[in-house]
């Protein structure tokens, strides 16, 4: 198990800022998520892991070593492609097997590390397709089968998911995560999905910009997020002005499932835990498991309220009166100019 | 930090320049000294320029140049147009033959469809004394008129193979609502589907204008009296009676500019917006009836048979009985025996030599197209407009520039068969560099970078990985070479001796000295290895147009 540790790391492309000074530290064993808005410098971070770009200032190590000069292919990290990158040309077998050959794994050995990769992979029996005849979820399988197959130090995961439809997405996510605890590789994996990345990982980075904002464990970063930018890029977050809550000069946050809907005039006015702003229910969303409604209260301010387990009668009709409670211990304030946490 | 590794492909790089350098820039160099030094004082000056502009014998051929193309350039579209609205619009029966066909006569040299249109038409061709006959007089065909002729007939397929193109990939439903908008019939053609594709059509049409810019052998066959640019040139590098290296030069500087402009406007044609989808929303493919069916057909079958016949006389030709010079009634071998027993070293040598640079051209151009594609260094930039300079140099241009720069040691090259299989390779080197580039744009780099990911460094990924998934493309592209370098004339022409002649060659001194019978015999073995690569191709790869329009 190797640890990352990437310092001061700055890249720049022709008119675009791509990493601005990353520093982050990936502990050995940890399935470690990039996690950003496209554009982000996510991708740019793990290919300069992976060597096929160099940084611009910083230094990048491997456990104790430095691997700034080490060209990628002598890097020994196994990385899993957005669009597959399966040798249209081999056969599975093959595909797995490139990275044994070069390492001067041929023969018997080969042949059963192969085996045990694709049975991890649950590709048992298809050594002899050749990609094009296997789906998009299959031959993602035979990427991740290629990449672990070297036991790599380090497992580099590029969007492995984004082009595969979305039942088949959830499934392969907890497949990779059981297949990563199993091997015990230090990964790191980029996706651009906060869900996938709260489910999948153990820490993420929150990016944008070039610029690491936030690093913590999945419930950290949805629980307590350090600025707007990560409050409403991980999870659903309701901003409103701190005026309408009696606190002014702060930008609130609040979750839509921490808030619930009453009736007008039903609540329970003056309670000190919660704040009550009174609205009209614009539409309910019935999205099986749970009701969303989008209230607009005064001011033109509309907040999200989610509603779990409801009943039929919870499905409200537009233009009901209704009071949205807000638990003040679920709010979070912000900064309105730096957007920073107060 | 920013730079690349060096790597293999740093060394490949360095080779382009080199040979960018050695056989573009010093042989152009020296051509451009001839221009502007004076032939008596050694000293710079214009002289030669103004000795070209001051006398009508030279000023005149610039005119006839400018004439031809044109020319033959409009008989192009007439031809190539029609021929690729009808074949990828409706049923027309034989379609991949035409288009076959039409390859075919592309590739032949167009000096056997002129010296076939001079055995129809020429002073004593049969079809011209069967009409007097029977009272029509043609005009001649010695001239501007027999140029155009042979032009328009040679070079329409590009314009049927860029048209045909596009205008089976534009998206069927911008006609669909072009009707629904109440235009059909020509309203719809002219006013929507002519131009979605005239960016294509237009890219045709300056294809064969710059062929018939740089075309030499044509002229020089059934031009008569009729100078134009290239034959100019050739005339006053090789006369007899005082060449004149520095007005040679000069002729061939015109030549350049000239093509760079025709170049300019091409890249220019084809920045402008494409409008070909990728969308499998194909046109429709109509069947006609009726009478509309039978013009059809006969439109594209007599444009395609315009264009071949030159071809079949060729080879009817090569059978008959001949003595000597003259052809006799009836039929026989005596053609054959002449070319087999004279001048079996032409073809030995037309072989050996197409062979040749035809390797040169795959492992140079393949390695080339490598780093074009996949390398974003400036060296490897600046690199992709300099391999495109052979494209604008017409054969007998980069002829003269070769004789110039390889008459002296430490390159003393001339005589020598390496010369020619070097012509041959520079001429040839865009087209393959191109179309290599062009299979790579096809060859996802995440594929390269998995291979380098799991441990293969850059020159076994590129032999394991990217290689393997060029082959097909390289391949269908080293036979395309193949054909045209085995039917080069106009720079070999320049370059040859007695024992490095090569059949075009020998077909087109046979022609002037009147043997007309080798001369055709040795044309249908051409045609016949041409046609047979070409079926090859078509059979294996499919015929792609990059390979023919670079």
């Amino acid at each position: 198990m190797t640890s990352i540790r990437l310092e001061n790391i700055s890249k720049k492309f022709p008119g675009v800022k791509a990493l601005a000074d990353v520093n982050l530290t990936v502990e050995p064993g940890e399935f470690f998520t990039l996690l950003g808005p496209s554009g982000c410098g996510k991708t740019t971070l793990l290919r300069t892991i992976a060597g096929f770009y160099q940084q611009d200032t910083g230094h990048v190590h491997l456990g104790d070593q430095c691997i700034d000069a080490v060209p990628p292919h002598k890097r020994d990290t196994g990385m899993v492609f957005q669009n597959y990158a399966v040798f249209p040309h081999m056969t599975v077998f093959q595909n797995v097997a490139f990275g044994l050959a070069n390492r001067g794994i041929r023969g018997e050995e080969a042949r059963e590390r192969v085996a045990r990769a694709l049975a991890m992979a649950r590709l048992s029996g298809y050594e002899k397709r050749t990609p094009d005849q296997l789906s998009g979820g299959q031959q993602q399988r035979v990427g991740l089968a290629r990449a672990m197959v070297i036991e790599p130090r380090v497992l580099l995961m590029d969007e492995p998911l984004s082009n595969l439809d979305a039942k088949l997405r959830i499934e392969m996510r907890a497949e990779i995560r059981d297949i990563q605890r199993e091997l015990g590789t230090t990964t790191v994996y980029v996706t651009h999905d906060q869900e996938e990345a709260l489910v999948i990982s153990d820490r993420i980075a929150v990016m944008k910009d070039g610029v690491v904002h936030q690093v913590g464990k999945p419930w950290e970063i949805y629980k307590n997020p350090l600025n707007t930018f990560v409050a409403a890029f991980v999870g659903n977050t309701n901003f409103i002005d701190g005026k309408f809550l009696g606190r002014p000069g702060v930008r609130l946050a609040v979750r839509p499932e921490q808030l619930a809907l009453a009736l007008h005039g039903e609540a329970t006015a003056g309670e000190p835990s919660t704040a009550v702003l009174p609205g009209t229910v614009q539409k309910s969303t019935f999205t099986g498991s749970l009701v969303t409604y989008t209230v607009s209260c005064s001011d033109g301010v509309t907040i999200a309220v989610e509603r779990h387990k409801p009943a039929p009668s919870d499905i409200l009709p537009a233009g009901a009166r209704v009071d949205v409670l807000i638990p003040r211990e679920a709010i979070l304030s912000f900064d309105p100019k730096s957007g920073e946490r107060v | 930090m920013r730079s690349e590794r060096v790597n293999v492909w740093t060394l490949v790089t360095v080779l382009g320049y080199l040979i960018v350098g050695f056989f573009l820039v010093y042989p152009l160099f020296n051509i451009f000294k001839f221009a502007f030094i004076d032939k008596e004082t050694g000293i710079l000056s214009l002289s030669n320029f103004a000795e070209f502009f001051g006398s009508p014998y030279y000023t005149v051929s610039f005119l006839n140049t400018l004439v031809v193309s044109i020319g033959g350039t409009l008989g192009a579209l007439v031809l190539g147009v029609p021929l690729a609205f009808f074949t990828t619009r409706y049923r027309i029966f034989g379609k991949s033959f035409l288009s076959t066909m039409a390859v075919l006569a592309l590739l032949s040299p167009p000096f056997i469809g002129a010296y076939s249109w001079i055995m129809l038409l020429g002073r004593s061709g049969f079809l011209r004394t069967a009409l007097v006959g029977i009272g029509i007089t043609l005009p001649p065909i010695y001239g501007p008129a027999g140029i155009i002729l042979v032009y328009s007939l040679h070079y329409y397929p590009y314009v049927f193979l860029l048209a045909s193109g596009a205008l089976t990939t534009v998206d069927r439903s911008l006609e669909e609502a072009a009707e629904n908008l109440g235009a059909t019939g020509l309203r719809k053609f002219f006013k929507v589907t002519l131009p979605l594709v005239f960016p294509s059509v237009t890219a045709g049409a300056l294809i064969s204008f710059m062929m018939c810019l740089s075309n030499f052998d044509t002229p020089m066959l059934i031009g008569g009296n009729y100078r134009v640019l290239p034959t100019l040139a050739y005339n006053l590098f090789t006369s007899e009676v005082g060449e004149r290296p520095g007005l040679a030069s000069v002729v061939s500087i015109f030549l350049i500019v000239f093509a760079s402009l025709v170049i300019f406007l091409q890249r220019y044609a084809a920045g402008r917006r494409k409008y070909s989808s990728s969308l499998i929303n194909r046109p429709l493919v109509k069947r006609l009836k009726g009478w509309k069916s039978i013009g059809a057909h006969l439109v594209s079958w007599l444009i395609v048979a315009l264009s071949t016949v030159p071809l079949a006389i060729v080879v009817l030709f090569s059978f008959r009985k001949t003595s000597g010079p003259v052809f006799k009634p009836g039929f026989g071998l005596e053609s054959y025996m002449k070319v087999f027993y004279e001048v079996p070293k032409t073809i030995t040598n037309s072989l050996a030599f197409s062979a040749s640079s035809v390797l040169l051209i795959v492992i140079v151009g393949t390695l080339l197209g490598f780093v074009l594609a996949r390398r974003r260094s400036v060296p490897a930039r600046i690199l992709d407009p300099l391999l495109m300079i052979p494209y604008i140099i017409p054969g007998t241009v980069l002829g003269i520039g070769f004789i110039v720069a390889f008459n002296q040691k430490p390159l003393y090259l001339l005589g020598t068969g390496l010369i020619i299989v070097l012509a041959y390779f520079i001429r040839r080197l865009p087209y393959s560099v191109r179309s290599a580039a062009s299979i790579l744009k096809q060859i996802d780099p995440a594929l390269e970078e998995a291979g380098i990911n799991l441990g293969a460094a850059p020159g076994r990924t590129f032999r394991t990985v990217t290689l393997p998934l060029m082959l097909p493309g390289i391949l269908s592209g080293a036979i395309m070479s193949w054909v045209t370098a085995i039917n080069e004339v106009s720079s070999s022409i320049l370059l040859y001796v007695g024992k490095t002649m090569t059949m075009p060659i020998r077909i087109y001194l046979s022609v002037m000295d009147g043997y007309f019978g080798p001369a055709s015999a040795m044309a249908t073995i051409l045609l016949a290895v041409t046609g047979l690569a070409l079926f090859v191709l078509n059979r294996f790869f499919g015929l792609k147009k990059e390979n023919l329009v670079g």
